[in-house]
């Protein structure tokens, strides 16, 4: 694979690396409950909800496993609403940048050296830098600013060798 | 509200190291993966297929249809598992530990400090690719991951820490 296109594939990974953050900060800002943050309320949710449901009749009577009752209350939707109702546009738009970014960026792998083709995805903190500026409203100020310029010279210096 | 601080920052350069680990790790996996199969495994395309046909949902009226929702779970844990059988089963365990620390830390500090704290993967993945994988470290090598670390710090120094009110 010719050399510009590997680099053009790891920009493009980059910038959806750095998309990820922003959006899961979002999902970690609207989802958060009292007292807990938000992994701690789908771990809750799922403690509450969904444990006891599947393993109420492990305790109580194994032979329910096989009973028409079991089954149609275990998928039943209403047991799962709150967990689906965590996933809403933040996360999976968060998920899809970040998933998508990634293997693109492991598959490219094979075209050129971990340590270059690493470092070229530090691009990832300008769009996260600059997104947070954008859409979270986040300050950027003359530091931040010079520190992306730093890193796009850092990572001129090091693409050509790709 | 300081011990946060130090707490989120501890928690981003740990995730650091670890994906740095977990870079160099997929570099092996990939390099003794069937490149040609993993490119043409059907159920990665339809995987991502569905992946951004959930996404574009999200602009429709069908944003909070859960049988996509649904869909969208599989697909994640199918390119999981194609990670882990395909590539590298120790990489992915040790990304899914650093993207954890990520996340974690994002709940003590702001995104744009948090990510740039990262920057020490650079580091970490530069020396063991040079160390156990044989791959060249020039000076401008050098040179170029210490401008992209100094940018890191730059970024992290310049970042405000209170995030204004989201609306």
């Amino acid at each position: 694979m010719p050399s510009y296109i590997v680099l053009i594939l790891v920009i493009i990974s980059a910038i959806l690396m750095g998309t990820f953050p922003i959006f899961f900060k979002q999902w970690n800002s609207v989802n958060i409950a009292p007292n807990y943050g938000t992994i701690g309320n789908c771990i809750k949710e799922i403690y509450d909800e969904l444990f006891p449901l599947w393993t109420g009749p492990l305790v109580h009577a194994p032979k329910e496993y096989l009973s028409k009752e079991f089954w149609s209350e275990a998928f039943k939707y209403e047991h799962y609403s709150k967990i689906f109702d965590l996933i809403d546009g933040y996360l999976v738009t968060g998920l899809v940048t970040g998933i998508l970014g990634y293997l693109i960026w492991i598959l490219s792998l094979k075209f050129g050296e971990v340590s270059l083709l690493f470092s070229i995805t530090s691009l990832q903190f300008i769009a996260t830098g600059i997104l947070g500026y954008s859409y979270l409203k986040e300050r950027l100020s003359i530091w931040q600013v010079l520190g992306m310029a730093l890193i796009i010279a850092g990572v001129a210096l090091i693409a050509p060798q790709i | 509200m300081h011990r946060k601080f130090n707490v989120g920052v501890i928690l981003a350069i740990v995730s650091g190291i670890v994906y740095g680990i977990a870079s160099v790790a997929f570099k092996q996996g990939i390099e003794i993966a069937n490149y040609s199969s993993l490119i043409t495994d059907k159920g990665l395309w339809l995987a991502v297929l569905v992946f951004v046909v959930v996404w574009l949902s999200l602009f429709t009226r069908f944003k909070s249809s859960y049988i996509l929702k649904i869909a969208f779970i599989v697909s994640i844990v199918y390119i999981v598992l194609f990670m882990i059988f395909k590539i590298s089963f120790s990489a992915v365990v040790l990304v899914v530990i650093a993207f954890l620390l990520a996340f974690l830390s994002l709940s003590y500090i702001d995104a744009s400090i948090a990510w740039p704290l990262t920057g020490c993967k650079f580091v970490v993945c530069s020396l063991i690719a040079y160390l156990l994988l044989n791959e060249s470290l020039t000076i401008i090598n050098i040179f170029g991951i210490a401008m992209i670390l100094l940018g890191s710090v730059f970024l992290v120094q310049g970042a405000e820490r209170v995030v204004k009110p989201l609306k």
